[in-house]
């Protein structure tokens, strides 16, 4: 499972990074008398509105899409994590309340109204998407990151490291990280593709990658409006969304296989040892 | 006289097969169980005790393949060319079945009525206004006091004990020809498994197959004992007889392990001065409103092994968690020589933790799965800053006095058995040199043999460390000879602190001589003799 999906992450980064070799379209520019072409030979996965080649403008969305989602899963997954850490160490004191406080008005509040107001203050662009996106999508890392650790908290194993002697700090990083790891990771695949159709939200309502640019969240706001007439507008960057987030499903899967250290199906056959 | 065969299992043969490996339990393994007859099975854990429990209801994992075999109820074959038949109709009505944790088994947001209406609506045993009636007769049957209050109440509002007792009643309704047993009494403290235990002696008109790692229980409750071994019945005997003249040597090293607890007068031989090195006194502790620790006062000498007694739930081992200084908002005083331990702030009580160590229950889940063993026992050291530089020659040497060799030093914790992750927890816990060493029930989960070994081993190495202990456990056929001097803790207090003279002469509070006297060690003497 680990080496597919290392496989499909290659070809996707592969391909994107060699675009200009793999298609000779340019993915802005249109030819408009090449316009919602159906799949054919010339052009492999058909033509948008403007007749520009879908496959193109797919490889060059990739060098938009991937980059910019994994920076904003990044930072949200750092900030999430730290302060989800924070929160659990701290369970039930001030710097706890505080943290959950802020962590259930932003979830409260719907994400498109907090990402107005901000790109209504800062302005649009790429950094403040960013911004954006960190300083709402934190909040569910938080969350997560906390229930993960206060579990594992109460546990034998960190009060017994308690017992030992350990701080805080060295808790935090030798017991709790490692073992919450791929929890955290896999959940972080499954929030990617979110993350790729709320970067495009934001750039439907011209807030974040502006087009003409291939982004493909704005492929997909492009292809809704003649989902009848030229599905294919529609299809291909969903599919190559889905490629990806599925490439990175199983390599969050691939990883807790791999690295589990009990046998897989040790708890189903604990009475046998 | 000869009985009419309930179960009859021939030839079974079964493995766990996963994509990494095959573990055989049991090769053309035949199993008999007569009407009304009461079996224990025994043996260590880990040998498939549970694996048939399974079989026997058809709740197998999906990696257990079952290769052979036939198994028939009453006559009727259930399980035939490898799938089982109808089991569904068998379940519960023809075999019932009991779970170690009885509180887990039943629905915490239901009353104990709901659960009785549920599962006789189910079965269809009678009609919804007769459920009542017939769940407290049963209950009644069980010498249940309050059986109407108990009724009405919620799991948690009942004790372990008490939520086994109904489980039972629950598949007495449906009035089965076998109940299984798992590990029933193992996570019950003295007095609640002393019930249950009474409860399934005197059951009637029923087969009961007891699956425990306790020889004392299947003594109380079975007329026959098969002791399991490697996925074989090595000895198949009637309990007195089995008892008076074990012929196998695995059976026979189980019964002496279960007689012999080590003495400490044997091992240490001197006397113990009463020169506090733990002087706890006025120690209270509230979790909200509910009191686990109140006024609590206690002195621990130099040397000495100090034990502690309780029910569960009796705040035992809460309060070897306020010494470890784990719990906060803690009343009272902790004096470690003259050093007041509540009073000390985090960084500075952390200073005191290589000389203060504690061993759990369950090593394995207090052991990192994901470090290796010679790493484990160092943690200690490099936690506190410890002897920079001869960190691995201390954690092989302790290795080497618990008795892990070098072939295991970068093994990781869940490919070790249960005896030893308990001996690494142990060797983890001496490496940075503590005088007081607390042990929460320790032994506790131990198979009786493995038992042996650790309690031996403990008292090895108070001697040569010069080591206080302290051992919290619930069973007071361990501690009874293995310590100078008994805490008896009773909800949230000590009742009493009594030596092993006073223990020995019968000068004791009622609760403990009570507590002496449902010890399943007596029992086992009687049976004898």
């Amino acid at each position: 499972m680990i080496i597919m999906a290392i496989v499909l992450l290659f070809l996707i980064v592969i391909a994107s990074i060699f675009a200009p070799l793999l298609t000779v379209y340019d993915p802005i520019e249109g030819d408009s008398s090449q316009r919602f072409l159906p799949p054919n030979k010339e052009h492999l996965l058909g033509t948008d509105h403007f007749g520009r080649d879908i496959f193109a403008r797919i490889l060059y969305g990739a060098r938009i899409t991937l980059p910019v989602s994994f920076t904003a899963l990044f930072l949200t997954a750092v900030v999430g994590v730290v302060l989800g850490i924070i929160s659990a160490m701290n369970f039930n004191k001030p710097v706890d309340v505080v943290i959950m406080t802020l962590v259930d008005v932003l979830l409260a509040v719907p994400f498109l109204v907090v990402a107005m107001a901000v790109c209504a203050i800062f302005g649009r662009g790429l950094e403040n998407v960013l911004i954006v996106v960190v300083a709402v999508w934190w909040a569910p890392f938080a969350r997560y990151t906390r229930s993960l650790v206060l579990s594992l908290k109460n546990s034998q194993m960190v009060l017994s490291a308690m017992v030992l002697g350990a701080s805080y700090p060295v808790i935090v990083f030798r017991e709790i990280l490692p073992n919450i790891f791929t929890s955290l990771f896999i959940y972080l695949t499954f929030e990617f593709g979110n993350l790729i159709l709320t970067l495009s939200t934001l750039s439907f309502f011209g807030m974040g990658i502006k087009p003409p640019l291939p982004e493909w969240g704005n492929m997909i706001s492009d292809g809704r409006s003649y989902m009848t007439q030229s599905y294919h507008m529609l299809l291909w960057p969903i599919v190559a969304i889905i490629i990806t987030v599925l490439a990175l499903n199983l390599l969050g899967e691939g990883l807790r296989d791999f690295s589990n250290p009990y046998d897989t199906l040790a708890t189903e056959m604990e009475d046998v040892k | 006289m000869k009985k009419n065969p309930v179960v009859k299992i021939e030839d079974l043969t079964l493995s766990y097969v996963t994509d990494k490996r095959v573990v055989n339990v049991y090769e053309n393994f035949s199993l008999v169980i007569s009407e009304n007859e009461k079996i224990a099975l025994i043996g260590q854990s880990g040998n498939g005790k549970s694996t048939l429990a399974k079989f026997l209801t058809g709740i197998l994992p999906k990696s257990a393949v079952i290769k052979g075999g036939t198994y028939s109820l009453e006559g009727v074959d259930i399980f035939k060319k490898e799938k089982f038949l109808e089991l569904n109709k068998v379940r519960g009505s023809k075999i019932a079945f009991i779970f170690q944790d009885a509180t887990e088994s039943l629905n915490p947001i239901q009353t104990i009525g709901r659960h009785f209406e549920e599962l006789l609506g189910f079965h269809q045993i009678c009609e919804k206004e007769e459920v009542r009636s017939l769940a407290i007769e049963k209950l009644e049957s069980l010498l249940i006091k309050d059986a109407e209050k108990v009724y009405d109440s919620y799991p948690h509002q009942l004790s372990g004990g008490m939520c086994q007792r109904v489980c039972i009643a629950m598949c007495l309704c449906l009035d089965p020809i076998l109940l299984i047993g798992d590990e029933p009494t193992s996570s019950l403290d003295v007095l609640s498994a002393y019930e249950v235990i009474e409860n399934l002696r005197n059951l009637e008109g029923i087969s009961v197959l007891l699956i425990t790692h306790d020889i004392s229980v299947a003594a109380k409750v079975a007329d026959r004992i098969l002791v399991l071994d490697k996925g074989e019945i090595c000895e198949d005997a009637p309990t007195q007889i089995l008892l008076a003249a074990p012929k196998h040597e695995y059976t026979k090293s189980l019964i002496d392990s279960y007689n012999e607890i080590p003495n400490v007068n044997e091992m240490g031989g001197e006397t113990i001065e009463p020169s506090p090195i733990l002087r706890i006194s006025g120690v209270s502790k509230s979790y909200g409103s509910f009191r686990v620790l109140s006024d609590i006062n206690l002195e621990v000498y130099r040397n000495e092994i100090l034990g502690i007694i309780g029910e569960s739930g009796c705040g035992k081992s809460t309060l070897s968690r306020c010494i470890m200084g784990v719990e906060e908002n803690v009343a009272g005083e902790i004096f470690y020589e003259d050093v007041d331990l509540l009073k000390l702030k985090v960084r500075k009580r952390r200073k005191f933790s290589p000389e203060i160590q504690m061993i759990f229950q369950n090593s394995r889940a207090v052991l990192n799965p994901r470090r290796k063993v010679l790493d484990i026992v160092q943690e200690p050291l490099f936690y506190n800053g410890l002897y920079k530089g001869h960190r691995e020659e201390m954690a092989m040497a302790l290795l080497g006095d618990v008795g892990i060799d070098e072939s295991m030093y970068y093994v990781r914790p869940t490919e070790l058995s249960t005896g030893q992750c308990q001996r690494v927890a142990i060797a983890r816990a001496l490496v940075s040199k503590p005088k007081i060493l607390i042990c929460d029930e320790a032994v506790s989960s131990l198979d009786i043999n493995i038992q042996l070994q650790i309690l031996k081993l403990l008292l090895e190495l108070k001697v040569r460390y010069n080591l206080t202990i302290i051992m919290v456990s619930h069973d007071i056929r361990v501690l009874q000879n293995y310590c100078n001097r008994i805490a008896i803790m009773k909800d949230s207090r000590i009742l009493e602190i009594v030596d092993k003279d006073s223990l020995s002469k019968g000068l004791v509070h009622p609760y403990t001589e009570n507590l002496l006297n449902v010890s399943c060690s007596k029992s086992l003497e009687t049976v004898l003799q």
